[in-house]
């Protein structure tokens, strides 16, 4: 398999099917990654449509001997933390309140015939209260805790991609973790 | 490890980003108490409860969205790859290859190795220089050494250390030429040259090397070598005690590069001047010692205000 950083060579020199490939490989998972952080569906959608767009901006600037995946989430964690500054001054609404129950998963559109309604319901209340746990972090634990739970990065890899020393991506996941585990009592 | 620390490491322990020794450490305390057995069982449900959040899709028209939105910039990048823009890119590529290189050396290079380098460069431009004995001033070269930690090493970690430029745009700005940051490293490298030069002038290091050379009388210099030695492992101690205090490793390290630089080569420029055990040479590496750091840590302190604030910050989280 041609590497990410070899894709993102060819498509410095504008291949269509180069960046088309980048983005079949990471697009669900950098969509999902911002749409985790934001809340809001739309919103997600439009950030991971920019954070494309400003690969295809600075690809002139990438360097092969950097790795692609930590240089795009730096790209999609900045314009996260963008987005979460100007909703902040905006004083806009909760996010939950954005979510409202519309957070519907592959298993919700495609149900299990096998799973009862009940055990959905369950399902369905345990992801309302993980969503709620982790946007009640602080912005940088959160950023943390959903790359390294949900896109299964290493402590170095989140160092890198934020751009901070690697003590203090562990002292943010240790705070995190003990937040959530408060959060998340009824469940365990 | 207790059970305190044993706790504070569990959430890396789970995540498997303890080293062997620590893991081992943490596998046995496990074994052999309840309480912390049961905070790792709980990390790790915790870490497992958080996978039931599984990944949502997007709307059938993202795709064709960002392949329109891709399409302009693509025929622009294919654009750009006639002659002329491509010996530009290819500059700027080789120019970014030769900084991330420098940067990964410094990453992964222990500051000790690193330093060598430094030395090991700085000797080969002294022995290139042959210049007639003058008399030498200490305080030029306590200066020397105090200038090297505090300026020039301070000017070369904020030039290599990839700081985002301070109008904070929300994109790879790591990679970007940074034109002020080549700007701070070149002035920094000409004045660092220069100096050079002028240390090497009031040393006399023809003179040096022709002593050492001539006297069989080895012995002579072993005290001074183990001074130097001894030197280097207090610097090493306080820097490790201070990278504990303040956990912004990079630029402590970036000044332990200053601090090895006058704590060995300015003896050894001294032992090239007298060539003897002297009991004030020896305070005055003291002196250059306890002026480097202070000097090396101000130094940084002032360049980085930003990034050491952060690290404070993050401490009291
Ligand atoms: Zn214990």
């Amino acid at each position: 398999m041609v590497s990410d950083e070899r894709l993102m060579e060819r498509v410095k020199s504008g291949d269509a099917e180069a960046f088309d490939a980048l983005w079949q490989r990471h697009g669900k998972a950098i969509f999902n990654f911002i749409y985790r952080f934001v809340g809001d569906r739309q919103e997600a959608e439009d950030l991971t449509q920019e954070t494309f767009v400003r690969v295809l901006q600075n690809a002139p600037s990438f360097n092969s001997h950097q790795r692609w995946t930590t240089w795009v989430y730096h790209i999609a964690t900045n314009l996260c933390i963008d987005t979460h500054r100007k909703a902040q001054h905006r004083q806009a609404v909760s996010l939950d309140e954005c979510l409202g129950e519309d957070d519907q998963t592959l298993g919700d559109i495609l149900p299990d015939p096998q799973a009862n309604t009940e055990e959905m319901a369950q399902q369905r209340a345990l992801r309302r209260d993980i969503r709620r746990a982790i946007r009640a972090l602080p912005m940088e634990q959160r950023m943390v805790v959903l790359l390294s739970q949900y896109q299964g990065m290493t402590y170095q890899e989140i160092a890198e991609v934020m751009g901070c020393p690697l003590g203090t991506v562990k002292s943010r996941m240790h705070h995190a973790l003990k937040a959530l585990r408060a959060a998340l009592k009824e469940w365990m | 490890m207790d059970c305190k620390n044993v706790q504070a490491n569990l959430s890396d322990f789970v995540l498997a980003e303890l080293n062997e020794t620590d893991t081992l450490d943490i596998v046995r305390h496990l074994a052999s108490c309840r309480a912390c057995a049961l905070e790792e069982s709980e990390t790790r449900k915790l870490t497992y409860l958080l996978g039931a959040w599984d990944a949502v899709e997007w709307r059938a028209d993202l795709t064709r969205r960002i392949q329109t939105a891709a399409a302009q910039y693509l025929s622009l990048l294919g654009q750009n790859t006639s002659p002329a823009d491509a010996e530009d890119i290819s500059w700027r590529d080789r120019w970014n290859s030769l900084i991330e290189a420098v940067r990964n050396a410094q990453r992964r290079c222990a500051p000790v190795t690193y330093s060598m380098l430094v030395a090991a460069i700085v000797g080969m431009l002294l022995v290139l220089l042959k210049q007639p004995r003058q008399p030498v001033d200490p305080t030029l070269v306590f200066l020397a050494g105090i200038w090297w930690a505090t300026v020039a090493n301070g000017l070369f970690r904020l030039a290599l250390s990839g700081e985002e430029p301070t109008n904070g745009a929300a994109d790879g700005n790591k990679t970007k030429v940074d034109l002020r940051a080549t700007t701070i490293a070149g002035t920094a490298a000409a004045t660092a040259v220069a100096a050079m030069f002028i240390g090497a002038n009031l040393l006399n290091v023809v003179e040096f090397v022709q002593q050492i050379t001539k006297n069989t009388q080895v012995g002579n210099y072993v005290p001074v070598i183990c001074f130097s030695a001894a030197s280097l492992v207090v610097v090493a101690l306080s820097i490790s005690a201070l990278e504990k205090m303040m956990p912004h490793r990079g630029r402590i390290s970036g000044t332990l590069v200053g601090l090895i630089y006058s704590s060995v080569i300015v003896p050894l420029l001294y032992l090239a001047n007298e060539c003897r055990l002297d009991p004030v040479l020896g305070l005055c590496t003291l002196g250059t010692i306890a002026g480097a750091v202070v000097g090396g840590l101000l130094g940084d302190t002032f360049l980085n205000t930003k990034t050491i604030s952060r690290a404070w910050r993050e401490m009291e989280l």
